[in-house]
């Protein structure tokens, strides 16, 4: 049994090591809007993993599913929601393994707990002892798409091409799998809004389209604009120098 | 609910709104012998969240699942699947 504790600790300590510090810094950094659901707040540290006062039992499944739907969510630009319907285990294994060359993740969450994990999403630790009781009246737009058999489809960067190949993955499943709704960054997209969203170019060709532009049509242009301010002050300070010089000269003139 | 009679199963809803889950745990209740038609309805949608079940006797019967929990719904679809399941046993 204390075995078996400590490689579990050790496994649960490792998992929210690294979700609280780096992975949380980077999600907030990619979006950087304040949504109220969005996480904000500065991880706590603790001295060691046995300290956490949690909720529930530290060892116990849910504190562990609380701990890794928040790495999921935090180490994921995209969460994709979809119900499950009669997943054969065969079935079960090539859409996995589709999603995984495709980049992407399945989970099969449990409703209750991941309810419970978006209403103190924004808390730096959505498990300790008392969130889940002062969060209780939170409404996390997300929560109505938790009913019935529900998975979520995790991809690590905001990369529509990415969500294009999971489509149709899902779509090859059939009726097996049914998207219903996802998170990006920090919105949430219906259906329609993901079929608009997976035929967007990144945003890397996005920034390469805008630099392309701005150096062919209004290069020369906005260069100009942004050297007036400068220019401007040196040739202030120029007149006002010689204004200055003549001042200046006839003073010595004058003693 | 007895799904055993069940052909043709469409389903539209919106997973946002209210209908969402009770049009989900019915679509999680039915068999993978019948074959599922579904549509995903936008939130802004006009289109009305619907239930329609083809009977292997081509009887067809509809349901709103906006307005009924499922338990309406078990009830409501078993009132033909029971006549059915009367008719099979009188037959055998």
């Amino acid at each position: 049994m204390s075995l078996k504790t400590s490689i579990l600790g050790g496994i649960r300590a490792g998992i929210y090591r690294t979700v609280s510090p780096s992975l949380g810094k980077n999600f907030r950094g990619i979006s950087p809007v304040s949504a109220f659901y969005s996480t904000t707040s500065q991880p706590q540290q603790y001295d060691s993993f046995e300290q956490r006062n949690t909720e529930k039992a530290l060892f116990s499944r849910k504190t562990f599913l609380m701990d890794y739907y928040k790495h999921l969510n935090d180490s994921n630009d995209i969460v994709l929601f979809v119900h499950h319907n009669n997943v054969a285990k065969a079935d079960n294994k090539k859409v996995r393994s589709d999603l995984k060359k495709a980049g992407a993740q399945l989970n099969v969450i449990r409703n209750s707990i991941y309810n419970v994990y978006l209403k103190s999403e924004h808390e730096s630790d959505p498990a300790a002892a008392g969130v889940t009781n002062k969060n209780r009246g939170v409404k996390h737009p997300l929560s109505p798409l938790l009913n019935g058999p529900t998975a979520v489809i995790t991809i690590p960067k905001c990369e529509p091409s990415v969500v294009n190949d999971v489509l149709k993955v899902i779509k090859n499943a059939q009726d097996k799998l049914i998207l219903i709704g996802a998170r990006v960054e920090s919105s949430v997209f219906d259906v329609v809004e993901i079929n608009k969203f997976k035929d967007l170019p990144n945003k890397e060709q996005l920034q390469a389209q805008l630099a392309g532009l701005l150096t062919i049509l209004g290069g020369a242009g906005l260069v100009r604009t942004l050297e007036t301010a400068s220019s401007v002050l040196y040739l202030t300070m120029e007149q006002r120098l010689k204004d200055l010089d003549p001042s200046e000269k006839s003073e010595e003139e004058s003693s | 609910m007895i799904t055993k009679y069940f052909a043709n199963v469409a389903v539209k809803f919106d997973p946002f709104s209210a209908g969402g889950r009770a049009a989900r745990l019915f679509l999680a209740r039915v068999p993978s012998s019948a074959k599922i038609d579904y549509k995903v309805l936008p939130k802004e949608s006009t289109d009305k969240p619907e239930i329609k079940v083809t009977f292997k006797d081509k009887f067809v019967m509809e349901a709103d699942p906006s307005e009924m929990n499922i338990n309406d719904l078990r009830d409501h679809f078993n009132t033909h699947s029971r006549k059915l399941a009367i008719k099979d046993a009188i037959s055998e």
